[in-house]
């Protein structure tokens, strides 16, 4: 899906836990990444520049994203880099720096969180903002809209927040689009009852389905949103499955998909600059055990699990370089938290040396309470199934040996038990661990 | 996908760790297999397949939100497992993980 959107998701509804809005403002950075690199190096603003794709594998980048005069230039996103210094050969090319855009990210998240509860990211460049109850607090729609753009002025540089386009309508997917319509300054806001008029003249192209179903369709005629509502359901239904209705119900404006709030835990992130740049992938296995263990010992973690970690570094030379891994089930070990990582750095290796290196849980798991339950003295409290079942000097505490005899003594059996792994990495969740009663 | 009725691959996984060499010549302690699978009625989208009602503890629950899904197929050679697994959110913000045995179309919870 090249438009970076979210796809439909099977059901409308969520969990009512989290904070939820029904009127949504869309701000919109198109470009954000290269915005971000013009505003750090000012004396390219005028000249013809393109950002580079980060690099998956060996081969040679492709173009991300340009400059207006690198698209006088012909220069296109998805160019190959010879092709486009062919056709601009003084087209200065930048480096992504993930770390950078991430960051800037989450300074604008941050800060919009202090204007309404309800923020929700959607891609780099692209927050919805939950706008109900905001009128209490700031008057008429257009002054919430500019309530929110103020926020940013402390936070961005001005010049970025003049190129937001903001859009406010009923649901996400019409706020994308108003935004979309909107021109940089002159927010495009859309009540409730003129929300299917506005996106019936609309492009299909906001829609987050396949890039395929959009082809389709435009191979059918299909341009505008309206078209699309107009078609009769079960016909979508058997050319595009379900994703052919809820794209419909979305032309319509039946469909109202309200701001989630997203719960963001505050990340853990440690880093270690590295004495000379590294390539070699031992060095960086080994770096990345230690950052591992660092950051399991750090005291913001309080017991919890982790769920999802960025590993990262700066590159020699400029740039930056980082990967996301979530895990399917949340671990506090350094083996199983580093084995998914390493696959991650085989498959999409830093395109160079590393300068620095930085390990980032920002996804927790639940607190476990179980290892400080049975803690032993040298480490973790899960042992692998062939190692003994009973008990060694030192390895648990004497009180709950003494515990478990004596719960031996009135019940004839111990009911405490210890979590051992049994076959950790098997597919099938029930091979993995299994209880073995705790015995003296 | 190659069905067998006769042999159920759920029989086996409740009892997995028999079958494990490593654990038959350590440990004379009991093992309890962790996780095992659940059996619960559940009421799937005839199209997608996807998990839309839940009976939990005598009650109907409807899934508000399918997160993420995903299929396990393993050990054709033998009993062949296939699961197809859906990370659930029911209504009211339980999460759930539920799957289809896809051999004998049957649904558990994990």
């Amino acid at each position: 899906m090249k438009n970076g959107l979210a796809p439909l998701s099977p059901s409308p509804s969520s969990a009512p836990d989290l904070p939820e809005s029904r009127m949504a403002l869309c701000l919109w950075l198109p470009t954000f990444e290269l915005r971000l690199e013009l505003v750090r190096s000012p004396e390219l603003d005028t000249t013809s520049v393109a950002l580079l794709e980060p690099q998956e594998g060996a081969g040679a980048g492709r173009i991300l994203q340009i400059s207006e005069r690198a698209a006088e230039a012909g220069v296109r996103p998805g160019m190959s880099v010879s092709r486009a210094v062919a056709l601009c050969p003084s087209l200065t090319l930048l480096e992504p720096d993930p770390t950078h855009y991430d960051a800037a990210m989450a300074m604008i998240l941050e800060r919009l969180v202090q204007v309404s509860p309800v923020v929700q990211a959607e891609e780099r460049g692209r927050i919805q903002v939950g706008m109900d109850g905001l009128e209490r607090l700031f008057g008429s729609p257009e002054r919430q809209v500019e309530r929110v753009l103020h926020a940013l002025m402390d936070t961005l540089p001005r010049p970025l927040v003049a190129a937001l386009r903001a859009g406010r309508a009923p649901g996400t997917f019409g706020a994308r689009v108003a935004a979309v319509a909107a021109r940089p300054g002159t927010p495009v806001l859309v009540e409730e009852e003129g929300l299917a008029s506005f996106l019936a003249s609309r492009s299909i192209s906001t829609l987050p389905v396949p890039d395929e179903m959009l082809e389709r369709l435009r191979r059918l005629g299909v341009e505008r949103l309206g078209a699309l509502g107009a078609l009769p359901p079960q016909e979508l239904l058997r050319q595009f499955g379900p994703v052919g209705l809820e794209a419909r119900a979305l032309a319509r404006g039946e469909r109202i998909d309200p701001v989630r709030a997203r719960h963001r835990p505050r990340p853990i992130r440690v880093s270690m600059d590295l004495p000379s740049p590294v390539g070699d992938r031992e060095i960086l296995h080994r770096t990345l055990d230690r950052l591992l263990e660092r950051g399991l010992a750090h005291g913001d973690r309080k017991g919890r699990s982790i769920r999802g970690i960025r590993l990262g570094g700066h590159l020699e030379g400029g740039g930056s370089w980082s990967v996301p891994v979530t895990l399917r089930e949340p671990s506090a070990r350094v083996e199983t938290l580093a084995y998914p990582l390493q696959g991650r750095i085989r498959l999409s290796p830093p395109p160079r040396a590393l300068e620095s290196l930085f390990v980032e849980f920002f996804d927790f798991g639940a607190p476990s309470l179980q290892p400080m339950l049975f803690e032993r003295r040298d480490g973790g409290a899960r042992v692998r199934a062939g190692s003994a079942g009973a008990f060694s000097d030192g390895e648990v505490s004497e009180a709950l040996r003494e515990a478990v005899r004596e719960l031996k003594l009135k019940l004839g059996h111990s009911p405490l038990y210890r979590v051992v792994e049994v076959d950790p990495w098997s597919r099938i969740p029930e091979r993995r661990h299994a209880l073995m009663a705790l015995d003296d | 996908m190659p069905r067998r009725s006769s042999t159920s691959p759920l029989r086996s996984s409740a009892s997995p760790l028999r079958s494990s060499a490593s654990l038959r010549t350590t440990s004379p302690s009991p093992l309890r297999a962790l996780d095992r699978p659940i059996p619960v009625q559940v009421r799937s989208d005839r199209e997608t397949g996807a998990p839309r009602l839940v009976m939990d503890g005598g009650s109907a629950r409807p899934v508000a939100q399918v997160v993420e899904s995903w299929r396990i197929d393993d050990e054709w050679w033998r009993v062949p497992i296939s699961r197809h697994y859906h990370r659930v959110i029911l209504e009211g913000g339980r999460p759930m993980i539920l799957f289809q045995d896809l051999v004998e179309e049957r649904w558990y919870r994990q």
